[in-house]
């Protein structure tokens, strides 16, 4: 037989992908090919449309808050990629079942490669980008006179395969509802606003921790802390902004808040929250997978 | 293994053939309120069996709508069967429709991987045969051309040459080679020849009864989802001719009765409306064209109205002279234009009008 298809994994199974790698990386360098090919500066865009909102939004939230923020652009790049990253992936891969339907209609694939192929292009656009991260922080060597590179910068791989995990679960979630209610992606990008404003990106969660301790001492109903405490908690965004910080923009800061320092328990819940969302994703999208067929 | 490469089991499918497809959320919650979430059965593939040995080649007919893509889809995976089973033995080649993957942003070259990933072949595996598909597809010369440049026999010819780059061990065909010239359709079919005598199984599917017979042993017959019969080429191909040749026959009486009933409605509506215009007193002659040459014919076509309606004679006589006048105004003007033409169309329209009027 001169056939030299393999397939190891089971049909409809999420590990079925990996009988299809070689589509995944075809996929994924279509995507990333064609986003960059598409314009004439090329990657120079990933790394400047960063950059260019860093540079406004730094301006206005320096000017809107009392409280400085060491080295504000950095703080803010941080929070600012890693989010973009969640957004961009989720988004595409809400798309990517419906978007494919003319394939999925006349070719067996696995379905799980589409969203798949999405958010992993999505994540060597967000590692591709942090070179927008890298030349803000050069430009603070120079300027502070100082190098800010520390060994603990490699830490961030951790934060990328945490992120990356937890939209692929989302990501797959969304996808699968998708299909059957097209109106998710608008819920799902009045959720992403919501989502936005309760990362941190571009403020101190501690100024609204310590607002609601203000709270109780006036003896009013302490919303701030239940707020700064979800956050803490219950954001998966927020909890890989905070260890993404605490590898690059903690070490080079003179003064590291109570707030930033790193636990173990920060682990716990970012690789928590992202294989419980890979093993919801997973869970609804296989259960779904037969039917897609039906809908799109 | 069995002995049968593809074992069709009492596969039925079903689909959802509600009046309108619900596909958001808004839409759902307000019909889950109303209660009216429903599900309207239709099974396109009823109890469906076939059983198909390695190296047969089997033709799908049927006409429209009777099941033949979707027993396909189902076979080639796409598909899951509602209530039976499945089971094939081998890996299949889908040719169901020619360049699904294609993405038209992308070269020729690029879309050979992409494809041959689709169908599920590793990088290294296209690379090894890229040559040989290039060769085949013709497209020497367009390889780094984007994809959207192509025409569509171009496109097919792509993806005829990647779906068929290895010897699968079954081929499924679905009409794809209606496209792209006689010489490449010629290739195509000695490819699939070729691998037929290679010993692939191969499911066709062609309203070419020719075609069919030339490619394939067996024949299974579809209509409405239910197998009307299966067997050798020959003898399903001769009988489906015969149905359809007698269906048609059929089709063209029924259109022919339909036809003259239609026609018998018409005539007898015209009659009640000129009736109903004579008893109302009106001239039968309002909607004539304005020329100049039918006041002659007129006279001849009213007096008939005037002995039916005596009583109205007056009136009519009275409408008369107002549109004459407008008829002379514009015969008139066109005359001046064009006196040869305006002659013409009025010596073939008037006997027309004349029809319709009477």
């Amino acid at each position: 037989m001169t056939e030299e298809k393999k397939h190891k994994f089971k049909e409809g199974s999420f590990l079925e992908l990996f009988n299809y790698k070689d589509l995944l990386y075809q996929l994924v360098s279509r995507d990333i090919k064609l986003k960059y090919r598409r314009s004439f500066l090329g990657y120079v865009w990933s790394v400047l449309n960063p950059l260019m909102i860093m540079i406004i939004m730094s301006i206005v939230f320096t000017m809107l808050f009392a409280k400085k923020i060491e080295l504000f652009p950095i703080y803010l790049m941080i929070g600012r990629t890693v989010f973009e990253f969640i957004r961009t992936a989720t988004n595409k891969a809400l798309g990517a079942i419906t978007d494919n339907a003319s394939l999925l209609k006349k070719t067996y694939v696995s379905k799980f490669m589409f969203p798949m192929s999405k958010i992993t292009a999505s994540m060597v656009d967000f590692v591709f980008s942090l070179g927008a991260l890298v030349l803000l922080m050069i430009y603070y060597s120079i300027v502070e006179g100082r190098l800010l590179f520390t060994f603990w910068d490699l830490g961030i791989i951790i934060v990328v395969v945490e992120a990356y995990i937890f939209a692929m679960g989302l990501g797959f979630l969304l996808a699968a509802l998708n299909v059957f209610f097209r109106d998710i992606k608008y819920i799902y990008h009045a959720i992403l606003t919501a989502w936005v404003y309760c990362s941190a990106i571009f403020y101190d969660l501690g100024t609204i921790n310590k607002k609601g301790k203000a709270q109780i001492k006036a003896g009013e109903t302490p919303i701030a802390l239940y707020l700064s405490n979800f956050i803490q908690y219950g954001n998966p965004a927020y909890i890989y902004i905070k260890q993404f910080r605490a590898f690059v923009w903690n070490p080079i800061i003179d003064k590291v808040p109570g707030w930033h320092v790193l636990t173990m328990w920060d682990f716990v819940l970012g690789f928590g929250y992202a294989f419980l969302m890979l093993i919801i994703g997973i869970t609804v999208f296989k259960k779904t997978q037969d039917k897609f067929i039906l809908y799109i | 293994m069995s002995e049968y490469i593809v074992d069709v089991d009492k596969v039925t499918i079903r689909f959802n053939k509600a009046s309108e497809n619900i596909d958001n959320l808004k839409e759902y919650f307000v019909k889950l309120v109303k209660g009216e979430l429903m599900f309207k059965e239709f099974l396109a593939l009823k109890d469906i069996d076939l059983k198909i040995k390695p190296g047969e080649a089997w033709a799908i007919i049927g006409t429209n709508g009777s099941g033949k893509s979707t027993l396909l889809k189902v076979i080639s995976r796409i598909l899951k069967p509602y209530k039976g089973k499945v089971t094939v033995n081998g890996t299949v080649a889908s040719l169901i429709e020619l360049g699904a993957g294609i993405d038209p942003k992308l070269t020729a070259r690029e879309n050979i991987y992409l494809n041959g990933c689709i169908l599920g072949y590793s990088k290294a595996f296209v690379e090894e045969r890229f040559d040989e598909i290039v060769e085949f597809s013709e497209l020497e010369d367009f390889l780094d051309t984007p994809v959207k440049n192509f025409s569509s026999g171009m496109k097919s010819r792509l993806g005829f040459s990647v779906a068929t780059m290895v010897k699968p061990d079954i081929l499924i065909v679905d009409e794809v080679l209606s496209v792209g010239d006689m010489l490449f359709r010629k290739k195509c079919m000695n490819k699939m020849r070729e691998m037929l005598a290679g010993g692939t199984t191969l499911l066709f599917v062609s309203h070419n009864m020719d075609t069919c017979k030339a490619m394939c042993d067996y024949a299974i017959w579809l209509n409405k989802g239910e197998v009307v019969m299966s067997g050798d080429i020959e003898t399903v191909a001769n009988e489906y001719a015969t149905t359809i040749e007698e269906r048609k026959k059929k089709e063209r009486a029924a259109k022919s009765k339909k036809k003259k009933e239609i026609e018998q409605k018409a005539k007898e509506f015209e009659e009640q409306r000129l009736e109903r215009r004579k008893a109302l007193g009106l001239s039968d002659l309002t909607f004539t064209p304005p020329k100049p040459k039918k006041k002659k014919k007129k006279k001849k076509a009213a007096p008939k109205a005037e002995t039916a309606a005596t009583d109205t004679q007056t009136q009519e006589q009275q409408a008369q002279p107002a549109e004459n006048a407008d008829n002379a105004a514009a015969a008139a003007a066109q005359e001046t234009v064009q006196p040869a033409v305006s002659d013409d169309a009025q010596a073939q329209g008037t006997p027309a009008e004349e029809s319709t009027q009477e």
